[in-house]
């Protein structure tokens, strides 16, 4: 058994709903955070910009 | 096990899809309303031009926005708003950030106009600064647009890489003029140019997402005030690029200080240099007058350029500088050869002004301390650019209505 399913099963009844709900939604904000900053990166170039003056 | 509790089997006992996809869809929207408040803010306080750190050549993008915001927290509607575009010469390299040559401009023309330099290094007139003006035409309508480029050169109406993706969220984004011209360009370059066709098709859906959560414009902020993500040429590995880019001071040098002035004229850069003056000469015949004659077929390609590059109503607003190299590399080439090269200027500036645009050459009369190498000015070019571009400007001004 897990770590994580250990925790769950030390809290009580009541208390389980309520976070699995709070961790959900941060996990959801943390994935949308991934995503944005992902997209900011794929519209980046790939290949860096050497400025070269003569 | 109570029968709401979570099964203790599941792989991740406490997720919640619904409470999961609302996180996503509160994330992206917190996000999304993040990033258009800082489109909309100028957070570069000390703005004097876009040195490397916070320009693409240190992998810092900035957006058509984030120019836009800096427009507008400096300018006042009583202005008349000048905004200074091209390339490496006119961002003043060779010039301190506290000399260059764009403030001087700003002292000799008065509080009357608003000078900001948005010039980037490698970029042509179409890049950067062009789209900026273009996108704030209605908002600032007294406007002129200052831009350079070297004799017998073609411009493309869509900017050059990697400045491009500027013309792009313009174009886009929808806040470019409708120019019959410039899109019959695109659409031809695009039909002759597979990887510019695939890349299109990434940049397209690209800005789109960009319009809606403003991405680039929050990540742009991040890495200017808070920390970079990512590594650039001046700050490869880790943990140096984390350091926010409002933390880099412009390290452009003074060209006249002993230390650089030294090597200037560098001996084993002369043969390319030398090269690059004569870079007219396959475009032009000796008539039977022994002088200097221009190929149609360029005459006619230039023209061509030049009437797409920007839009017929922005043409008399977009004052156009022609570069012209130091004395010290003109006074080696033989009288003939100087004949072409000034014969290259004067047909060049007819050309543009054909067209439809305000034109001149500047720097023949310049001495090689003006010059840090051959073409780009020291402070005290610098100075005297400005000196011959403000009365000019002022015309420009008197000559549009501005005045009214």
């Amino acid at each position: 058994m897990s770590l994580a399913h250990r925790l769950v099963r030390r809290l009580p009844a009541r208390v389980r709903p309520f976070l699995a709900a709070a961790l959900s939604l941060l996990a959801g904000l943390l994935v949308a955070l991934i995503f944005d900053y992902v997209l900011f990166r794929i519209g980046l170039p790939s290949k860096p910009f050497i400025y070269v003056s003569f | 096990m109570s029968p709401g509790s979570p099964p203790l089997s599941a792989p991740i006992p406490w997720l919640r899809p619904y409470w999961f996809l609302a996180g996503l869809g509160l994330g992206l929207i917190a996000l999304g309303w993040a990033g258009r408040v800082v489109s909309r803010t100028d957070y570069h306080p000390d703005f004097v031009r876009f040195h490397p750190m916070i320009s693409p050549e240190d992998a810092y993008y900035p957006t058509l926005d984030e120019m836009c915001a800096i427009a507008r927290s400096r300018c006042r509607p009583d202005q008349v708003l000048v905004i200074v575009g091209g390339n490496s010469i006119l961002l003043g390299i060779w010039q301190p950030e506290a000399e260059v040559w764009t403030k001087r401009l700003q002292q000799l023309l008065g509080d009357h106009y608003c000078v900001l330099n948005f010039a980037f290094r490698g970029a042509s007139p179409t890049d950067g600064g062009a789209v900026v003006a273009e996108a704030l035409r209605r908002e600032f309508p007294r406007q002129i647009l200052i831009v350079n480029e070297a004799a017998i050169t073609a411009v493309d109406s869509f900017g050059r890489e990697p400045y491009r993706y500027v013309f792009w969220q313009g174009y886009f984004g929808g806040r470019l003029l409708d120019s019959v011209a410039r899109t019959t360009d695109i659409d031809l370059t695009v039909a002759d140019q597979a990887p510019l066709r695939r890349h299109l098709e990434e940049v397209r859906p690209s800005i789109w997402f960009d319009r809606v959560l403003h991405y680039q414009d929050l990540w742009n902020w991040v890495t200017f005030e808070w920390f970079g993500t990512l590594p650039s040429p001046r700050e490869p590995a880790f943990p140096g690029y984390l350091r926010p880019r409002r933390l880099y001071p412009d390290p452009e040098v003074d060209g006249t200080s002993p230390v650089y002035a030294k090597d200037t004229y560098r001996p084993e850069a002369f043969p390319v240099e030398m090269q690059i003056l004569r870079g007219p000469g396959p475009y032009y015949k000796q008539g039977p007058g022994g002088t200097w004659e221009l190929a149609e077929v360029t005459r006619r390609d230039l023209s061509s350029h030049l009437a797409s590059a920007f839009p017929d109503p922005l043409k008399p607003r977009t004052l156009v500088l022609l570069s012209q190299s130091s004395p010290f590399y003109r006074r080696h080439l033989t009288p003939l050869e100087g004949e072409l090269l000034q014969r290259s200027f004067d047909d060049s500036v007819q050309i543009w002004r054909d067209a439809g645009y305000p034109c001149f050459a500047y720097g023949s009369n310049f001495v090689d301390a003006d010059y840090g190498d051959r073409i780009h000015l020291t402070k005290l070019g610098g100075w005297k650019l400005a000196a011959q571009v403000a009365p000019e400007v002022e015309e420009l001004t008197r000559n549009l209505g501005y005045l009214k």
